[in-house]
């Protein structure tokens, strides 16, 4: 595992000695050091409940480690305006929310928001575009999105995210309940993603998927430790 | 006024009716009667003890025993209400107090001081009862509020994680949750609004029609009441709704509920 040295500032993230956990239990991880680079796309494995979904929140700072600290591009993760750094490192949920609201109004979401001033919502042609991009090309902008499959869901919230323009993307096992469809449109696009736009992707995933092009560090969480493998 | 006072006697006899209540519990196995005990305990104990406190805060009429005994009801009515809200994560003990504080004394010395033009404005037969309905009505209305309000966040979790997760701040990320919070709290005054008169004649209003009043001159007073009780509870949810839900997120915007 590479550790963090001065190259803290270079990289993406970088924790130290960071330990998490919940209030009564033990630790996910303790004392962990870990550098995620910017080219990085990190798979995250481990059993159920070893913590993976919130190691991934720690990154975005929904959730914060007891000790120990966590680097983006070299400055604390704290020292950021929260919103302003959830639009750079977008995180998305295992299981789609959608508000009972409509497809155009749930796309264009973040750019309802104070952290917002000054971007312009995309309109309905760019929408488009990203609806055929996912395959959703019969998904009206004007039905009401929580009426949707919910591998459909996912794809929305995905270009949700993408729409947003982030540095990196965590997600939290983006595939586990969708179709076969659903799961080849997400993998593919978030591959795509990496290699052609450079997000760093960090992913939650306990099935056997591994990207076809791109070449992901492999990261298990186990037993309160992180260790990576080699792939 | 020529009111009835009540005797001892028939006093004793009232406690017929919670007898029966607790001889129902007994039969029907509803487990209520050591409840009932000790609320009757409670309510002779209590309200004798405040009948003595009054008096003596009748004759004294000095504004700082007006206002300390307030500030006194408010402390109990801010407990109750923490014993009430199942949550303990969110200290919210302070804010309701607070809240409760702002909007009681506001209304009240507005009611005392500017409507009802009372000389002067603390003096304690008109300022101690109008404040306890108040108090009264927003320790409900506030613990309603709170309920509902520390409840959706912890149910709706994920809905407002993928509102922070796209740039929205914790105002904007909890903005429907506060809204129905709100509105939760408000809205068993605003329905008592609508049914006074018809369907219940209320306390105030039957207490000075007792006491010999002109029924009309009550009604004013009632309706006085009425809409200040609307206001308070207002002015007291939206205060300890928005206080408290600035602690259920931390500094960095993370949700601790």
């Amino acid at each position: 595992m590479r550790l963090p040295m001065e190259r803290d500032a270079e990289s993406m993230f970088a924790l130290r000695k960071v330990t998490l956990g919940y209030f009564d239990g033990e630790p996910i991880v303790r004392d962990v050091d870990l550098v995620i680079e910017k080219g990085d796309y990190i798979l995250l494995k481990g059993p159920s409940g070893s913590g993976k979904s919130t190691f991934l929140r720690l990154l975005n700072g929904l959730v914060a480690p007891q000790s120990g600290e966590v680097l983006l591009q070299g400055q604390l993760l704290t020292s950021y305006d929260p919103p302003a750094l959830r639009r750079r490192i977008v995180y998305l949920q295992q299981s789609p929310v959608m508000l009972d609201a409509s497809v155009r109004d749930n796309l264009c979401l973040a750019f309802r928001f104070r952290s917002a001033r000054g971007a312009t919502a995309p309109d309905d042609e760019t929408l488009k575009e990203y609806l055929h991009g996912f395959r959703l090309d019969g998904v009206s902008l004007e039905g009401n999105a929580r009426n949707l499959s919910v591998g459909q869901k996912q794809r929305l919230a995905l270009i949700r995210a993408l729409l947003l323009k982030p540095e990196a993307l965590l997600l939290d096992e983006p595939t586990a309940s969708l179709d076969p469809e659903s799961r080849e449109v997400v993998e593919q696009r978030v591959e795509a993603l990496h290699i052609e736009e450079g997000v760093v992707i960090v992913m939650v995933s306990h099935t056997d998927y591994y990207p076809k092009r791109a070449k992901p560090r492999v990261l298990i969480l186990e037993n309160g430790s992180l260790r990576e493998v080699a792939t | 006024m020529n009111i009835i006072d009540i005797g001892y006697p028939g006093l004793l006899l009232s406690l017929s009716f919670v007898l029966l209540a607790g001889v129902s519990s007994l039969a029907l196995r509803l487990n209520l009667h050591r409840d009932i005990f000790w609320g009757t305990v409670r309510t002779v104990s209590q309200l004798f003890l405040m009948g003595y406190v009054l008096r003596y805060v009748f004759r004294v009429n000095s504004p700082w025993l007006v206002l300390l005994l307030f500030t006194i009801m408010v402390f109990f009515a801010g407990r109750i209400v923490a014993g009430r809200v199942r949550d303990r994560d969110v200290p919210f003990h302070l804010p309701t107090v607070f809240s409760m504080l702002i909007s009681a004394s506001f209304v009240t010395i507005m009611v005392t001081a500017v409507i009802v033009r009372v000389e002067p404005w603390y003096q304690p037969s008109y300022f101690i009862p109008l404040a306890g309905m108040i108090v009264g009505n927003s320790m409900n209305a506030i613990a309603i509020a709170l309920e509902r309000l520390l409840g959706d966040l912890r149910d709706k979790r994920d809905i407002i994680e993928m509102y922070l997760s796209l740039g929205a701040d914790y105002r904007e990320a909890s903005a429907d949750i506060v809204r129905t919070a709100v509105r939760a709290g408000m809205i068993p005054s605003i329905n008592t609004m609508m049914g006074v008169g018809i369907v219940s004649l209320p306390g105030m209003m039957t207490g000075q029609i007792i006491a010999g009043a002109d029924p009309l001159v009550s009604v004013k007073y009632q309706i006085v009441v009425m809409l200040m009780l609307v206001g308070s509870t207002a002015i007291g949810c939206i205060l300890a709704i928005f206080l408290v839900r600035r602690r259920c997120f931390s500094a960095d915007q993370r949700l601790l509920v």
